[in-house]
């Protein structure tokens, strides 16, 4: 091997090492700063008897950071975070609407998606009835029905909280 | 496309590279960033030191003899490489940890347990740590035996010698940091040593510790020194000590007589700057016809202000040189931290002193003296006394002379007291068991890195 | 590097350039030996942290129960297992129940209105937060084999 190509090889190899070093530091830090696994997931909420959740109207459970909502007889347990960029959206009492002051999203009682800038309706936790128990599984969190879901859409009840139609 | 001018190619190239990353090398954004391409001649070689601020740190040429490895043993270089380890892993295990009584020692725990990498990183800063102390205390030696303390780089001593009581503050003021039972008693029995020292003790302790006994404030001055005053002191102190040693010329000509070229390191004598300016400037413009001044035969400069060259390009001959130890010291590092765990001993109880309670090793030799003397004498007026020394030495030593056959007493007496400070050290750290007990070290192993 | 090759006088440009060869050679050695370092450790890593681990409770459970038998037995019963004026923590109902986090809060805060104390140091208690750990868990090594208590909440002493 000449000199020339010896320098060569060698230059070679130290940018592919250098690299490799770099990428391995990349990593080490990915590593070291990644949360850490929590080992409590969520827990199943019993949330209250069936009867306690009068037709057309939500409670919130801070247990759980959602609204249990029935909305025309059925329940969904609706995450208070904002699926646009994660607000706390709270329940306008005149419009009888959810809607987000963050950038102005509004839902309807179920949680459809009606206008602003979210992507989606609010995201909800799955709810069963063991008896006459609703029982919310909090571990499990479903994305909220897609921008054209209007099956629970009604009339606003009065002026929006937040200004807008 | 740019249209290429053959006629800018560098000396040697003889056609144009139609490749892409040769493209992308000539496009402006990469050209804007990497002024010139990395070229093989003294030229290419010059512009790589102009043009880097990085090595501004740097001359652009260096006298030959710091090539030689045997002279230095680039001790100083792998003390700031480990400093600069240190940072790194300082930065990382800063995300990871609260300096808090109550969660100190469970973020020591989860680094073991949860965090990615998380022991590794801690065995890294540890040996790091060690391996510092050592360096420094071993190029102190080197310096000394070079007699490259005397005039003019007496002030220069002077700085190393801060460095090596800053560096020594790092390990005090870290070691109680995990809120072990060795960091608490460590530390207690450091922060009482304090309280002898005449006049001020009581109010300097106080001042340390920050309460009756080591504690929640102990914790957080020894941390906020650690993380934030340590490290803006060490800098401040390493730029001035490198600053100096570039302009003192420096590695000491051996065989002279208190002589030191700065001449042969700085720029040569008649070079303009603004040809370098220039150059820097549009290098494109000036193409091959403007050559650098400071890289150009010393002939067409003046023939009898630099008789003989004696110096060679920093890039890349003293900066591979650098990268490569660089790599080697952390080689070492990494091996001794995969190889063997930082100690992690039982949560810090104030109602429990273990057995042995030693101190690291560097201060093993204090422990040992503190064992036979009064603590005012060997805790403060032996161990002062001889920092001291350290410290006036450029000046208590006014003998200008370098070679080691016209200093002989000078270097008869630091080596008596460097071999005295050895055994001590040695007896301290691998002699010494419980009850601070004389014990063979093949017995038994009480020594915890 | 073959011998038969003349060496070079030193310092001069011949001389530096192989020397400078031979840095960078040294160079990815170093570089190889960083990331063989890196590797070993990786591939070692969930090893060490599994046993780490399992020492870490290990030791944790042993200082848990020495506490527990000092501090809180009393009034939780021998083990955990009822009997005192307090609930009987060694039960499904407790431990299912209850996160470690709410019972690291419980233990430090105390209950208002009960007997029990706040027992963290930063509360005004006896037991620094690494301690709290260490009770909580023991009381989690109790989980696997904790009986069903339906009256978990009362204490012995409430019950007539």
């Amino acid at each position: 091997m000449d000199d020339k190509s010896r320098r060569d090889f060698l230059r070679g190899g130290w940018k592919l090492g250098g690299a490799l070093l770099i990428g391995a530091a990349g990593y080490t830090g990915y590593e070291a700063l990644r949360p850490l696994a929590s080992g409590a997931g969520g827990a199943k909420i019993t949330v209250g008897k069936t009867s306690s959740f009068a037709t057309d109207t939500n409670t919130y459970v801070s247990a759980g950071r959602m609204y249990i909502v029935n909305a025309n007889d059925y329940l969904f347990a609706l995450s208070q975070k904002c699926p646009h960029l994660g607000c706390h959206v709270p329940y306008c009492e005149s419009s009888g609407r959810f809607e987000c002051p963050c950038h102005g999203s509004i839902y309807d009682l179920a949680g459809e998606y009606i206008t602003g800038p979210a992507p989606r309706g609010m995201d909800r936790y799955e709810v069963t009835l063991e008896g006459d128990n609703v029982v919310v599984d909090t571990s499990v969190l479903k994305a909220g029905p897609a921008r054209g879901a209007k099956t629970f859409l009604t009339p606003p009840k009065g002026p929006s909280c937040i200004g807008k139609a | 496309m740019v249209e290429i001018d053959p006629n800018k190619l560098e000396p040697g190239r003889t056609s144009v590279d139609h490749g892409l990353t040769a493209r992308i090398k000539r496009s402006d954004p990469w050209r804007s960033a990497f002024r010139h391409a990395q070229i093989d001649t003294p030229r290419g070689r010059a512009l790589q030191s102009f043009s880097n601020v990085f090595l501004h740190v740097y001359p652009v040429k260096i006298p030959k003899r710091v090539l030689n490895l045997r002279y230095s043993l680039r001790l100083g270089f792998i003390a700031a490489v480990l400093f600069g380890i240190l940072l790194v892993t300082g930065i990382y295990l800063m995300f990871v940890y609260t300096p808090s009584v109550g969660s100190a020692y469970g973020d020591m725990q989860n680094l073991k347990t949860g965090v990615g990498f998380g022991q590794l990183i801690r065995n890294v800063h540890r040996w790091s740590a060690h391996l510092m102390v050592l360096v420094v205390a071993l190029h102190l030696v080197r310096v000394f035996y070079a007699g490259a303390y005397k005039k003019p780089r007496e002030f220069n001593w002077v700085i190393g010698v801060m460095l090596l009581l800053i560096t020594l503050g790092f390990s005090f003021t870290g070691y109680l940091l995990p809120w072990d039972q060795l960091a608490y008693w460590a530390v207690t029995v450091g922060t009482n040593l304090v309280h002898y020292v005449p006049l001020v003790g009581g109010r300097l302790q106080d001042l340390l510790i920050g309460g009756p006994q080591v504690g929640q404030n102990t914790l957080l001055r020894f941390y906020a020194l650690h993380v934030a005053v340590l490290p803006m002191l060490l800098a401040l102190m390493l730029t001035v000590h490198i600053w100096r040693v570039r302009k003192d010329g420096f590695a000491v000509e051996r065989t002279s007589v208190g002589t030191f070229s700065e001449a042969a390191t700085e720029r040569p004598a008649g070079a303009a700057p603004a040809a370098e300016s220039m150059a820097l400037a549009a290098p494109e413009l000036y193409g091959g016809r403007v050559r650098l001044l400071g890289v150009v035969d010393r002939e067409s400069i003046t023939e009898a202000a630099r008789p003989v060259d004696d110096t060679v390009f920093t890039w890349p001959h003293l900066l591979v040189r650098h990268v490569v130890v660089a790599l080697g010291t952390a080689a070492v590092v990494l091996g001794l931290a995969v190889l063997f765990s930082a100690p992690l001993r039982g949560l810090a109880n104030p109602n429990l002193t273990p057995e042995p309670a030693k101190a690291p090793w560097y201060f093993a030799g204090l422990q040992e003296l503190l064992s036979r003397f009064d603590p005012l004498v060997a805790g403060i007026l032996l161990p002062g006394g001889a920092v001291l020394v350290l410290l006036l030495l450029p000046y208590i030593d006014r003998n200008p002379d370098t070679r080691a056959s016209h200093r002989k007493v000078a270097i008869a007496l630091f080596s008596l007291l460097l071999a005295i400070a050895v055994i001590l050290t040695v007896i301290g750290t691998f002699f010494r068991g419980p009850g601070w007990q004389f014990i063979a070290p093949w017995t038994h192993s009480y020594i915890e890195f | 590097m073959p011998r038969e090759r003349p060496r070079p006088p030193p310092f001069e440009s011949a001389w530096l350039e192989r020397s400078l060869n031979r840095y960078l050679a040294w160079g990815l050695v170093f570089m190889v030996l960083l990331l063989a370092g890196f590797i070993a450790y990786r591939v070692r890593e969930p090893g060490l942290r599994r046993d780490a681990t399992r020492a870490q409770t290990t030791s944790y459970t042993a200082i848990g129960t020495q506490i527990f038998a000092a501090s809180c037995a009393q009034c939780h019963g021998k083990n955990a297992a009822g009997g005192g004026s307090a609930p009987t923590l060694n039960s499904t109902q407790f431990l299912k129940n209850t996160t470690d986090d709410q019972i690291f809060a419980l233990v430090s805060g105390g209950v208002s209105g009960t007997e029990m104390p706040a027992w963290n140091l930063d509360y005004g208690g006896t037991l620094t937060g690494e301690q709290v750990r260490q009770v909580i868990t023991y009381l989690r090594s109790l989980e696997p084999h904790a009986p069903s208590v339906p009256g978990w909440r009362q204490s012995a002493k409430a019950t007539p």
